[in-house]
């Protein structure tokens, strides 16, 4: 991305990114907003952000205890203790996946997601048949999105709220107990961060 | 990025790990736009997600199958930017109507 006028001239077409880089360059005119904040944010959410922040708090929790616990009581406080955080979220609340119980995520009104941890979130995710369905039916979205739950598996739905983002964690994998850390973030996958894989 | 990085497993940038974060440019630049104006105070971000969810609300109800989330945020963006009076009225329109002449 650059900062002059031909950024993104792939919609000469499309009214939708005309009023986009109408409505952008206004703000940039009347020097309300930077456009180098624009293109840093945006390489930030591109590039920057991601799953793979996630995975390396969730091999953090299952190879340390003590962040474990850090993590389950104060999300937002120990995901700094690894330079971690993220732009509007004044919660995190973590949730623990258990033999006993499963945990999954959904934004009903729109689309709140963790997005320091997980970078931007997947189509589905604000899709309103997941949206209004993994409320209603878990277990049977769950098992569309290949997800088989056992009956005895309590299952738990977590409605993102206008602060409160949630971030699952997931049990850890059995043959896993002599990994280091590192290695054990290859074992974490974004949807079970989301709650849609076990 | 070089293609010695892992495209597929969980360590992948985040453009591979998963999808695309974006189906096109504006998209992104919209989303980066947005976020630029709330960490310059323009905006708050709990009024934008107000509005957010008041237009996907409207969106599900006159198009359940409708897959444009980022046409729900733009619309949410617009009509926050000129109630707090950021732009005038038809401003936007305006420009892009400029923009197009010029492409």
């Amino acid at each position: 991305m650059t900062n002059d006028h031909d950024h993104d001239h792939d919609h000469e077409d499309d009214p939708r990114a005309l009023r986009a880089e109408a409505l952008e360059a206004i703000l940039i005119e009347r020097g309300l907003v930077d456009p180098a904040a624009i293109d840093s944010t945006l390489d930030y959410f591109e590039n920057d952000l991601g799953p793979m922040l996630g995975a390396q708090v969730v091999a953090k929790a299952w190879a340390d205890p003590a962040f474990k616990r850090r993590l389950l009581d104060d999300g937002l406080g120990a995901i700094a203790e690894l330079g971690l955080g993220g732009p509007q979220v004044d919660h995190l609340v973590v949730v623990e996946n258990t033999p006993d119980v499963h945990n999954v995520v959904v934004c009903t009104l729109c689309s709140c997601y963790p997005w320091g941890l997980l970078g931007l979130p997947p189509a589905w995710y604000k899709s309103l048949a997941y949206r209004s369905r993994v409320v209603r039916e878990p277990r049977t979205v769950l098992a569309e999105m290949g997800c088989e739950l056992p009956d005895d598996i309590e299952v738990r739905v977590w409605d993102s709220s206008a602060e409160v983002r949630y971030f699952v964690l997931p049990e850890r994998p059995s043959g896993t107990d002599e990994l280091p850390e590192d290695a054990l973030a290859e074992h974490v996958h974004r949807d079970q961060m989301i709650g849609v894989a076990r | 990025m070089t293609p010695e990085l892992d495209l597929d497993g969980p360590a992948a940038p985040p453009r591979s790990n998963g999808e695309l974060s974006f189906e096109h440019p504006w998209q992104g630049r919209l989303f980066a736009t947005t976020m630029a104006a709330c960490d310059a105070d323009l905006i708050d971000y709990a009024d934008f997600r107000d509005r957010l969810i008041a237009c996907i609300a409207e969106r599900d109800q006159r198009e359940p199958d409708a897959d444009d989330y980022w046409s729900a945020w733009q619309d949410a963006l617009e009509a926050l930017i000129l109630d707090i009076g950021l732009v005038e009225p038809g401003e936007i329109d305006r420009q892009a109507i400029e923009f197009s002449q010029h492409h």
